[in-house]
């Protein structure tokens, strides 16, 4: 991952590794593929969760995270969905 | 004729298939940027959406009620009762025509201005259109509003350009300055019609430019 990242990379980079993952990931994992504070990492999540890309288990063992469809269909458009916002300067 | 200059006799007609055109391109536009939300939930993309929506509401509108006209002025009915209707008509929809875009060009300008704020929004709104609505010279001064608007926005795309220096940001860039440069001309069209039809073609090939970088996001 580069070091400078724009927020539509970082979610794209959270929602790759939870793919990557396969079915569930822990906040950890998240934490320390996606290269974020856990700060950063925790507003990035709640996001995700608000915009429906992901779903969060709470579990015995601690919380854990799922792709949603709309998750995987970010991934699937990433490229035109960052074309289309860079080139009209909506980021 | 909805005209916002003097039109000659001879560019009617294509001057309501562009505008046709600069509906079509304009919707498309908003529909993909709708999508790019649902897509992304980036709440830009929906204001964008809007924006465009009402450039295409605003050309729809043009050109629909101009084909009216034409087809009413070609009606075998008092002269005198055809003129007044056909007067009342044209002043209508010229002044939604000229609102639907100052609309879209000011939400194009609050997400430009990295604005969140909705009430600032509004107060965008109203000091645009209140004056074109009670003015005497609605025209004139919807061409003023419109220039600055778009000359600011040229601005904006040229610095998203600068920072991001690709084809498409080039492309869209160049599209906004045509529109820019399409407004002024319809300035001059008050003093010769062919200045009219030089606008429309600036315009014609701004909103291909859009459809170009359109077609380019698509492909990818």
């Amino acid at each position: 991952m580069s070091k400078k990242r724009d927020r539509l990379r970082v979610i794209f980079d959270i929602l790759d590794v939870i793919r990557e993952k396969g079915e569930t990931i822990k906040p950890t994992h998240i934490l320390y593929k996606s290269n974020l504070s856990h700060q950063m990492m925790q507003q990035y999540l709640n996001e995700l969760i608000g915009k429906g890309f992901l779903i969060e288990r709470v579990t015995e063992k601690g919380k854990n995270y799922s792709l949603t469809e709309k998750g995987f269909n970010y991934l699937k458009e990433y490229n035109k969905i960052t074309s289309f916002i860079e080139s009209f300067g909506l980021s | 004729m909805v005209s916002l200059g003097y039109c000659p006799e001879w560019f009617f007609h294509q001057s309501i298939t562009l505008e046709l055109v600069f509906a079509l391109i304009t919707f498309l536009v908003a529909i993909f940027s709708f999508k790019i939300y649902n897509l992304s939930k980036e709440k830009k993309a929906i204001w964008f959406g809007t924006g465009f929506l009402l450039f295409s509401f605003s050309y729809f509108l043009q050109s629909i009620l101009n084909i009216g006209i034409l087809y009413r002025l070609s009606e075998t009915v008092d002269i005198v009762q055809k003129a007044s209707n056909v007067m009342n008509l044209g002043l209508t929809a010229l002044h939604i025509h000229m609102i639907l875009m100052i609309a879209g060009l000011v939400i194009l300008t609050h997400i430009s201005l990295k604005e969140k704020s909705f009430r600032n929004l509004l107060l965008l709104l109203a000091v645009t259109i209140t004056p074109i609505y009670f003015s005497q010279n609605a025209v004139f001064l919807f061409f003023i509003i419109s220039s600055i608007l778009l000359g600011f926005l040229t601005l904006t795309y040229l610095l998203n350009y600068r920072t991001n220096r690709k084809f498409n940001t080039y492309l869209v860039f160049s599209a906004f300055l045509l529109l820019f440069l399409s407004n002024i001309h319809f300035v001059f069209s008050f003093t010769d019609k062919i200045f009219y039809v030089i606008a429309h073609y600036f315009e014609l090939f701004s909103y291909l430019l859009i459809l170009t970088n359109l077609i380019l996001v698509l492909k990818k």
